[in-house]
């Protein structure tokens, strides 16, 4: 499946994700931890939503993991993946995935930032196949 | 606090209209508490206690109580989507029990098939939705959303879309003897199966109806209802909460239920086992699905077996649900399926619901509501009710 034209509707940037959408300009993704409880959330939040500690961090994700769900939108003009990716760092995020269709949920490597839509304000992290893992 | 048989259901209405071009949103609001009012014996000059969602026109329930002329000295606007109004049961009977009210009015009205919405889409809460740039830019709709939650269930437990599409065909086998229901003709799981597929594993036949309409509940003291007559039905317990995305540790195989219905069952002193008849919030029919296994009518993961072969039909099966014809046939007012889910539940206990459906003898019944989203963030409510001698 080929990245349509697909219109992103703006994430409307704060400053609790500021950061965050800065990186995705250099195709990286960033997550957010706790350095009090060390425990990773997302989505990204000032507050630690595990120990409240204001004390949270960013660092750059590996961008790899498995998908964990996943639906072909159809009844649509372009259809589209909606999916959920645990990423390798425990915690899981919507996105689009452009290769996630003939799958099954699991055992899929995902490679991070696979594309950056054309028509999106700012990239936003989308994921694409690394390599097929047994279905 | 125990609220155990300290409230009781006297009223309610079901608007028989399913496309409502010439009537306006509070016109609606306005035509149901007259109805459920009508339904009890009361009048809106009896109604001190008014609870609505947030969708209502105006500023919680401010615009509507002066719309109808509604005297109210307790107020509830409490919004977990088409849940809400389980909630408000729930609220009405700790408001009624602490003697902040004695008549609660509880009305829904919405249009959406008039305004054209043509799909369940995601609605925009704006620019301070703290989830907003990680999820609105993907486009998630109602749809796609479900569509995972039902997928991963197929992938963990091994569900089918056949044993997904039983749920649908019970719904249509009640909803052809309601005269008011959108779709009346009884559908085979080949149907359901076969119909377009929308957003995978979900069919159209596997989506709720988009309708217009509305409901009302009226719930009363014991002091009143003994006045009201045995038509009164009894409030045994209720429960609720929220369940999200849990800081990115998902889990999309269950519901904000497995939170709700301990509560109510031990409010109400009852099990599972014990219910003749239950209204289960069916926005898709994996909502169904998982919603039976939280309230524990089944284990987890074994959802799929024991909504097959017919087990949901009334006469037929073990557990008789949505003899309406739920919102998978029957109506889905404002896209907030609780209200219709309460009011069956009544009928059920009244012994009035359509005779083709109605479960003999039936003593006690369950109605359970979901809101939102149960692959993002979800509400869920639960009452457990029964017949006036029960």
């Amino acid at each position: 499946m080929t990245n349509p034209e697909r219109v992103y509707a703006d994430p409307s940037i704060n400053m609790e994700t500021e950061a965050y959408w800065e990186a995705t300009k250099q195709n990286k993704l960033l997550l957010k931890k706790c350095d009090d409880c060390g425990e990773t959330h997302w989505y990204p939040r000032a507050i630690c939503p595990h120990c409240s500690s204001s004390n949270t961090c960013w660092y750059e994700g590996s961008g790899k993991g498995k998908i964990y769900s996943f639906s072909v939108m159809r009844r649509v003009e372009i259809p589209y993946v909606m999916a959920y990716v645990t990423l390798d760092e425990g915690v899981s995020l919507l996105t689009i995935s452009w290769s996630a269709i003939s799958t099954t949920c699991p055992s899929i490597k995902m490679l991070k930032l696979s594309s950056v839509p054309h028509k999106a304000i700012r990239p936003c992290p989308c994921f694409a196949l690394l390599h097929k893992g047994p279905l | 606090m125990s609220r155990s048989c300290k409230a009781y259901i006297a009223g309610v209405f079901e608007h028989p209209t399913r496309k409502a071009v010439d009537k306006t949103i509070a016109q609606l609001h306005a035509e149901v508490a007259i109805g459920a009012l009508k339904d009890a014996g009361l009048t809106k000059d009896d109604v001190d206690g008014y609870f609505c969602d947030g969708a209502t026109p105006g500023l919680g329930g401010m615009s509507m109580a002066e719309y109808m002329g509604l005297d109210i000295t307790y107020t509830d606007s409490t919004e977990t989507g088409g849940s809400s109004y389980l909630v408000h049961v729930g609220h009405a009977m700790t408001a009624i029990a602490a003697g902040k009210c004695k008549v609660a009015l509880i009305t829904l009205a919405g249009r959406p098939r008039s305004e054209g919405v043509k799909s369940l889409a995601a609605k925009d809460y704006g620019d301070d939705l703290p989830e907003r740039g990680f999820e609105i830019p993907y486009a998630p709709v109602i749809t796609n959303m479900y569509g995972m939650a039902a997928k991963r269930h197929m992938h963990e437990f091994g569900t089918t879309s056949e044993q997904l599409a039983w749920i649908k065909v019970a719904a249509s086998h009640h909803a052809q003897y309601n005269e008011n229901a959108v779709l009346r003709d009884v559908v085979t799981v080949d149907d359901v199966v076969n119909s377009p597929m929308i957003s995978d594993p979900l069919h159209r036949l596997d989506c709720c109806v988009i309708s217009d309409g509305g409901g009302a509940l009226v719930v009363v003291s014991p002091e009143i209802a003994k006045t009201l007559g045995d038509r009164c039905v009894k409030l045994l317990g209720q429960g609720e909460g929220i369940k999200h995305l849990n800081s990115g540790r998902i889990d999309l195989t269950y519901t904000g239920a497995v939170k709700s219905g301990p509560v109510a069952f031990a409010e109400a002193g009852l099990t599972p086992a014990d219910m003749d008849y239950v209204s289960i919030y069916d926005s898709f029919t994996i909502t169904v699905l998982e919603t039976l296994e939280d309230l524990g009518f089944c284990a987890k993961g074994e959802g799929g077996k024991f909504v097959a072969d017919g087990n949901l039909i009334s006469g037929t099966g073990k557990l008789p649900f949505n003899t309406d014809g739920g919102g998978l046939c029957n109506n889905h007012p404002g896209n907030r399926g609780g209200m219709t889910k309460v009011i069956e539940a009544v009928r059920q206990l009244r012994g009035e619901a359509h005779a083709k459906v109605q479960v003999p003898d039936c003593t006690l019944a369950l109605a359970h509501g979901t809101g939102g989203s149960i692959a993002q963030r979800t509400g869920a409510a639960t009452v457990i009710m029964g017949r006036n001698d029960a």
